[in-house]
């Protein structure tokens, strides 16, 4: 528990690191530890996997690989509200797999995925990663199948 | 500004040891004096690089675009060190007598190209310019850019799995017919690219 506490932490130095280290086993672990988290949270790799576990999300990530879209575009395609989807373009924006850009009064979006972050969305898509992803994409595929497509109506 | 620290710190180390590594196989072979200038005097322009634009950097304030050339310009020279420093190692080994592999340095220094390559179209989807600027239709800028990173991170996996696996003479083809391939596609697609799409002629994003 100590150790987790700790791990919130991250604001120690390399040289602090290394001397933590040096003076005790369960520091050195613990220095260790910090020391993977921090470096986690240099390449980001926290916020892209979160981004990644949400069937929604994956969805606009799916979306977006055909053309760039504005955000009411998008919406279109899902039967939750705007500041719920504004919420999931802000998680993927954070995680740096989409990009806005605003075109007179629309944002639009558009992918700027790396191929490594693409092959992780296909593995996410296949196994189906996240709580309960199987359930909540069968969710929201079937009201996505009951809600009247635009301009056809 | 600070620049980016590690990889910046990465970069001053392995030029430094690149410049330690030329002067030892000097001293180990001096009557081959002629040929280490050469990757001294690479040194000393990766060196300079990167002083030059760490000074830049920090002459400007909040500048994102000066902060991103500086990761650039510390990714290239990390690659570069590595590259030309591997080598280098493999010769000084030799010259002592400790590696018999006369291959090594060949082998890790196509491995290492291979990675490299792989990096390199990994990020390339990322850099899309504005949707504005763009001569062409977004999407497929968009879906041209995917296609190019992968086909260079194939190429760059296949490179180095090729340079591990295969003989010398086997994995030298093998790259050389994955690099031109790959290059191909990209060329052609890139034709593609700039011919105007009938059913979409206004560019950016329609």
């Amino acid at each position: 528990m100590k150790v987790l506490k700790e791990l919130n932490r991250c604001s120690l130095s390399a040289r602090e690191l290394f001397l933590a280290a040096r003076d005790s086993p369960e520091a050195g672990v613990r220095a260790r530890l910090t020391l993977v988290r921090c470096l986690a949270k240099y390449q980001n790799v926290n916020t892209v996997f979160k981004a990644l576990s949400d069937p929604t999300r994956r969805r606009v990530l799916q979306l977006l690989r055909e053309r760039p879209m504005s955000a009411g575009e998008l919406s279109d395609h899902f039967p939750v509200s705007k500041p719920t989807m504004s919420a999931h373009f802000a998680v993927l924006q954070q995680a740096g797999l989409i990009d806005a850009e605003k075109s007179g009064r629309t944002i639009v979006y558009r992918l700027v995925m790396s191929v490594l972050e693409e092959a992780l969305l296909g593995f996410a898509q296949t196994f189906g990663w996240g709580p309960d992803s199987g359930r909540s994409s069968r969710v929201t595929n079937r009201r996505a199948a009951r809600r009247p497509v635009k301009g056809e109506a | 500004m600070v620049p980016n620290s590690m990889m910046f710190r990465a970069a001053s180390a392995l030029t430094a040891i690149g410049v330690a590594l030329v002067l030892a196989n000097w001293y180990a072979k001096p009557q081959q004096a002629l040929a280490w200038t050469a990757p001294l005097a690479m040194f000393a322009v990766m060196a300079a690089a990167l002083w030059v634009s760490r000074l830049i950097l920090r002459r400007s304030t909040g500048n994102a675009t000066a902060r991103r050339s500086l990761d650039y310009i510390t990714t290239a020279v990390v690659f570069a060190a590595l590259m030309m420093g591997i080598p280098l190692a493999m010769t000084l080994a030799r010259s002592y007598g400790v590696v018999d592999d006369v291959d090594l340095g060949r082998r890790s220094t196509g491995v290492l190209i291979g990675v490299f390559l792989a990096m390199l179209g990994n990020v390339m989807p990322k850099h899309l310019p504005p949707l504005a600027s763009m001569g062409c239709d977004g999407a497929r800028a968009q879906a041209f850019q995917r296609l190019a990173g992968w086909t260079w991170v194939l190429c760059g996996l296949g490179s180095a799995i090729g340079w591990l696996a295969l003989s010398m003479d086997s994995a030298e083809t093998a790259t050389m017919v994955l690099v031109v391939t790959a290059m191909a596609v990209t060329i052609v697609q890139l034709l593609r690219l700039r011919r105007p799409r009938k059913d979409q002629p206004a560019p950016g994003l329609n």
